[in-house]
This record gives structure tokens, sequence and C-alpha cells, in this order.
């Protein structure tokens, strides 16, 4: 088990009348290779979650085990999490700090033993992979760039460290759709590479297109746990979480009331073409 | 650095004394290193140095005291003389700005703070000795000394608060202190 | 870790020094403070401690609250003291060497300055402890009235301290979440070196004033765009007067800090 999360509680304030609790025995694994979707409402504890996975901050009662080994122990050595896994918080470009790009992105890799060139390449790699000219962009200032380039170095940041995990935060909240859509493709490209990917998201769209299975939290609460279509099928119990489904899924279940002999299990645009051209040969009439 | 509207400048400063009450806090979570890094210290340079001296004037006297009524750190009896070591830091990066132009911006930021960093310090410890020992006080030696004590800090607000304005600057959340035509 | 701490000390309760109002205890507070450091006698020390002590009794909290942060600084006190004794410049020191000198009135003159700083945190613990901060605020605000007389635009201060304060909360967020990005990130705090640790602070420091910045650069622009143009031209809500209690209070510290001056 890669990364396991067993009965997780999270309480602020414990025994003080600030007392709230933010997530209640909580229980999931994650796979190698996997890409996985986290949704709920705003305040249900997804961001918690993704913290305590990156052992930031510490459960209350529970365990988070990675590669069978608790994170929280007293004797784990934090190095092996911190180099598993790599965090894009919510507005990344928030964090950058350096004088030069390069300095910023290499910044994760310093406590790294690796050999010079080792880095730069690395950085070379990262900054490349989210569409930049290595060349041309290494010596400025990174807070010179817009919210949507910085956000792609603090990001590249992040890829220079080569994380087996890469978990993100609304990493598309706030870029336009053209960045979203490169964005969103750079995610699958890594994720075929190999890296696993979890990923929190308000756009049904998103998590639609791109995971195989999806949690949903609701105050706390992991409600559900299980392949992405089979819980987008269910559109009313998704709308009822106010969390609702991709626009793929939505135009299927239209499709449907409408009349249309269509599968539920629809959650992308590739499901959706396959289905309708499938009915189309049949040559029933819309 | 006159560009900035009133407005712009009365925000600023507020940031400014926020930040006096939050640094502290993150940075004593992160470990006891207050004493050494005097965090409430390095919003009053940067407010005095960007918005001018009556602001910096305010932002020293208001962070301290906005602090110490919500958490009790300074304590109320350090208070004045931290106010008053503040206020100084606040008006004269402020004065100075107005006045010291070498072309070269960090070269600059880095006269203002010198000065300022002396006649604070140093005023600091005049404060402590007026209040508590009235007088008969061998006051030469307490300012050498407290300049002595706080050699560490002063190496760093002298390397932090240049690296921040001029990242304020690329980032351009304040103008340009001398703008190239060129850009 | 939640930061809505927003509460300072403030301990809610009941108990009288809770109910008076608060501009009074905050003037109070400094009445008796101008006590603590006007007086130098041996009755003026012993009636200020009286005092402390009843006041603390009368908050309805054990002592160690309000002796708390004093626990926390005992390095300082010393230091303070051990200043104060070694540098003092007499004409009967009982040891000497080089810059160092003892003396008898040397360490008189420790003890009181570490006392008087001792008092008057437990003063300032108590005005804490049973105030909350939003109202300490207001009472600074009442303060800083007179200096309109002064051509001080008192009114925009006013304004700059309340903006102040309802960017703390945010700020506060903002801040613990660049201090777990950069540790996300590979920061790191527990160097032992000098030199290291204080480099570490720099990918805090940055980010935080950036954003801050921002939000700062963000509310001018929308106060402007809806047409502030200042404090002075703002109507505001009225206050109420103060009680009999209020003004007793008030009478009863000046009547301390007065006895205080004429021992």
């Amino acid at each position: 088990m890669p990364i396991e999360v067993r009965d997780v509680s999270l309480t602020y304030s414990e025994g003080t009348p600030f007392e709230t609790c933010a997530l209640k025995n909580v229980s999931f694994t994650i796979e190698d290779g996997e890409f996985l979707g986290i949704m709920g409402h705003t305040g249900c504890g997804k961001s918690t979650m993704l913290q305590l996975i990156d052992g930031l901050i510490k459960p209350t009662e529970g365990k988070i085990l990675l590669d069978g080994e608790d994170i929280n122990a007293r004797d784990y050595d934090r190095t092996k999490l911190r180099s598993a896994v790599g965090y894009v918080f919510q507005y990344p470009e928030c964090q950058l700090f350096e004088t030069t790009v390069e300095k910023d992105v290499a910044f994760g890799l310093k406590h790294s033993s690796l050999p010079k060139d080792e880095v730069a390449e690395r950085v070379k790699w990262a900054l490349e992979s989210v569409g930049f000219d290595y060349e041309k962009v290494r010596k400025k200032s990174p807070l010179g760039f817009s919210g949507g380039e910085k956000r792609r170095i603090a990001i590249a940041g992040i890829l220079a460290t080569k994380p087996r995990f890469l978990i993100l935060d609304e990493p598309i909240a706030g870029l336009d759709p053209l960045g979203r859509d490169a964005f969103m493709k750079l995610l699958k490209t890594l994720n075929g590479q190999g890296t696993t990917i979890i990923m929190v998201s308000h756009n049904a769209d998103s998590i639609g297109e791109c995971t195989r299975r999806v949690l949903v939290f609701d105050h706390g609460v992991l409600v559900e746990n299980g392949g992405t279509s089979e819980i987008f099928s269910d559109v009313e119990k998704m709308r009822s979480r106010h969390i609702g489904v991709s626009q793929s899924r939505e135009i299927a279940h239209l499709l449907k009331e409408k009349g249309l002999d269509i599968t539920d299990k629809i959650s992308r645009y590739d499901e959706l073409k396959d289905a309708v051209l499938e009915i189309l040969k049949g040559g029933e009439q819309l | 650095m006159s560009k900035m509207s009133t407005v712009k400048k009365s925000i600023i400063t507020a940031v400014c004394i926020a930040l006096c009450y939050a640094l502290p806090l993150l940075f004593h979570g992160v470990q006891n290193a207050g004493i050494i890094f005097t965090p409430m210290h390095i919003p009053v340079f940067i407010c005095g140095l960007v918005c001018g001296w009556q602001y910096g004037l305010l932002c020293g006297i208001a962070g301290p005291a906005l602090s110490s009524a919500m958490t009790g750190m300074p304590p109320a009896a350090m208070l004045p003389s931290m106010m008053v070591e503040l206020a100084v830091y606040g008006v004269v990066t402020g004065l100075l700005m107005k006045v010291v132009r070498t072309k070269n911006t960090v070269a600059d930021l880095y006269i203002c703070l010198i000065a300022a960093i002396i006649l604070g310090r140093a005023m600091n410890a005049v404060t402590k000795a007026l209040i508590f020992a009235k007088g008969e006080f061998a006051l030469g030696t307490w300012v050498t000394g407290t300049l002595l004590v706080s050699w560490p800090g002063i190496l760093i607000q002298l390397v932090f608060i240049p690296t921040v304005v001029v990242a304020l600057m690329k980032a351009h959340l304040i103008p340009e202190r001398y703008p190239r035509l060129e850009d | 870790m939640k930061l809505t701490n927003m509460t300072g000390l403030y301990v809610p309760a009941k108990s009288p020094l809770h109910r008076l109002d608060a501009r009074a205890k905050f003037f109070g507070f400094l009445i008796l403070v101008a006590a603590v450091i006007l007086t130098d006698t041996l009755y003026g020390y012993a009636i200020i401690v009286a005092v402390t002590i009843a006041l603390a009794t009368m908050c309805g909290m054990p002592l160690g609250t309000a002796f708390a942060s004093v626990r926390r600084l005992w390095s300082v006190f010393i230091i303070i003291f051990i200043m104060n004794a070694f540098f003092f410049a007499t004409e009967e020191p009982i040891w000497h060497w080089w810059i160092i000198t003892l003396s008898k009135a040397g360490m008189l003159q420790g003890f009181s300055v570490v006392f008087r700083i001792l008092i008057i945190m437990v003063l300032s613990n108590i005005l804490t402890l049973t105030t909350p901060p939003m109202e300490i605020t207001g009472a600074i605000q009442l303060m800083l009235k007179p200096l309109n007389l002064l051509r001080i635009p008192a009114d925009d201060i006013a304004m700059i301290i309340s903006v102040a304060i309802q960017f703390i909360p945010t700020l506060l967020e903002e801040t613990d979440t660049i201090k777990k990005a950069q540790i996300a990130r590979g920061a790191r705090f527990e160097s032992k070196k000098l030199r290291e640790r204080a480099a570490a602070f720099l990918p805090l420091l940055v980010p935080i004033f950036l954003s801050a910045f921002k939000r700062a650069d963000e509310l001018a622009m929308a106060m402007e765009a809806r047409g502030y143009r200042g404090a002075k031209n703002r109507t505001k809500k009225k206050s109420v007067p103060m009680n009999g209690k209020a003004w007793l209070a008030l009478v009863l510290c000046t009547a301390i800090c007065a006895a205080e001056i004429i021992i």
C-alpha cells in the first residue's frame, strides 16, 4: 500500500470551547500510478486531508502510512516523505521569492545531494514541461511575470523534485480556459509517465476528464469512494451535495431524460462521444 | 516613491501594523528566534521606507501597541522603549529616503537602514534608562551594550529588508525608485 | 493550527473588573503605570504591590494566569538586573574590574528596575485578561481624539488601525499557508547554524510581504473606486458615556497615583 490513511480524525482546539471537528474516521488508500480526484463542498476537509497526507499537520487520531511506515512516528525519517510527495498549494504563485526563476525552481533541490549539472538539468526539464523557454526565462525575476505564468513557475519548482506522488490543491482555479486545458494535459502526461496524482478540485469537468477514482467529502466525513463514472452516475445526489458533475455527464443525463437509451457510466468527453456514436450507428432517431 | 496615493499608503501602513502582530506569532511558532530575528521591526522599516516618515511613525507606535494589547507581547513594561525605537526606525527611514539619492536603490536602502538602526537602538536604550533608572545611569555603557547584544538581529535586518523591498518593486506592488525608460 | 484565536489573552468571566467600562480600565491602567514609574520609596512600593494584588484577586482568576508571561521572561529580568548591578557608575564600588563595577547602589538600582517592570507586566496582564482586544483599541482611539487639535489626522489614524485589525485574521491564515507551502517545498527551519537558520526565513518573509502588499493594493483600489477620500467625511457611531462606577475607578487610580508621588 503506497499511501494508506487509516481511521484518521482531526479535531481543532481539543478540550476548549472552540473545539471543532475537521475530519471524522477517514480511511482510504492510494495506489501507485493512480489519478485520484477529491471533491466536496467548501470547508468539507479536502485541503486538511491533503495537508495530513503531506505530514504538515498531525491527525488527532489514526495513522497515515507511506510504504507501510507511519509518517507521524517519532523515529520516522521525514526526508523520505518530503522527497516522495510534492505538494502544489492553492495559489502556489504566492510562494515565489528568489531573485531568478532558475533559483526559485531549484529551491526544493537545495537539500538534495544531486550534482550541480543534474540540478540544472532538472530545472530545465521542469520549466520546459510547464511550457517555458528555459534560456529565455532562467535569469529573470519570477516576480515580474503574470499570475498564470507565476503559477507555472511555482509548479515547475515542485516538478523539479520529481515526486512520486503529486498533490494538487485547486490547481486550475483562476486560470483561463486555454491555460486550464494545457495544465490538465500536463497532468495527464505526468500520470502517464508514472507519477501518482492526487487532485482536489471544485471543477467537476477536470475531475471527470482526468481522474479514474474520486473521493467525496462532506462535513469531514468521507461519503463516497469509487470509480469516477460510477460516482458521477447519480447526478441528483451529486447536485444535492453542491458538487455537480462534468458537462459530458450532464449532457448524457439530459439525453436520457429526453428518452435516449444512453448509459449512466459516463464522466469524460470521449466516453460521451463513443456512447452517442454507438447510438447513432444503431440508427435511433433523436 | 511618491507616486502612491494617500489611500494606498494608508492601507499599506495598516497591513504593516497587522504584520507587526502576525509575524512574531509565525516565527515564534517556527522556533524561539524572536530575540535574534526581531520580526516586529521588519514591517516598520518597510513601512517607513515605502510610505514615508508619517506612516513609518504611525506603524512604529501602533504596531507594537496593538500587538501588546492583543497578545501581551511585548509586555507593557517594554512597550514604551520599543515604541520609541520603532518610531525612530519609521521616521528616520522615511526622512532619509527623501534625501538620499545615490541613483542605486539598494545603496539608498542600506544607507537609510543603517542610520535608522543605530539611532533606533540607541534611543531604545536611552528610553529604558530614563523610565526605569532616572538620571544616575551609565547611559553610554547601556547604549553600546544594547548595540553589542543585538548584532545578529541587525545583520539579519540589513540582509532581509532590502531584499523584501526590491522584491516588492519587482512585483510592481510599489513604484520603482529609479524607473528605467527601456522597461 | 487553527488561527482564530482573535481573543488574545482575554478570558470571558463575570468579575467586577470584567464588567468595568474598558475606557476606565485602560486609562486607569495608564495612571497606575505612571504611579509605578514615579514612585521610589519603600512605602510607595508597598502600596503599589498591595493595589496590584488586590486587582489580581478581583479579576477572579488564578494568580498564575496573571503571572504566566512573567515566568516566561525570567531570563530578561536577570539580564536587566545584571546590567544595572554591574554597569552602574558609582563612587563606592564593592568590586571593580575593567568597565565592570559591582556596587550596592547598582544592585538596588537593578532591583527597583526589575520590580517596576514586573509590576507593570502584571498590571497589563490583568487589563488584557479582563478586556476584549476590540474594546482596548476603542479606548486607544478615544485617546487619539485630542490629536485633532494638533492638526494630526486622528480620524485617518483610527481608520488605519481598524483596517489593520480587520487584516489580522486573513494575514495569519496566509502566513500559516505560506509557511506550510515552503516546508512542503523543502524549507528547513531546524538547522543549528545561525546563518542557515536565518537564511531559512527569507522564503517566508518575501512571500508574506508580497501577498500582504497585494491585499493592500486591492483594498486601496476598491476603496478609491468607491469614492473614499479620507476618514474626515465619514459618519460615526455615537458612543455611550461612562457610568458612575467607571468614573469612581478612575478617581481611585488617580488618588493612588497622587499618594505615590506625595510619599
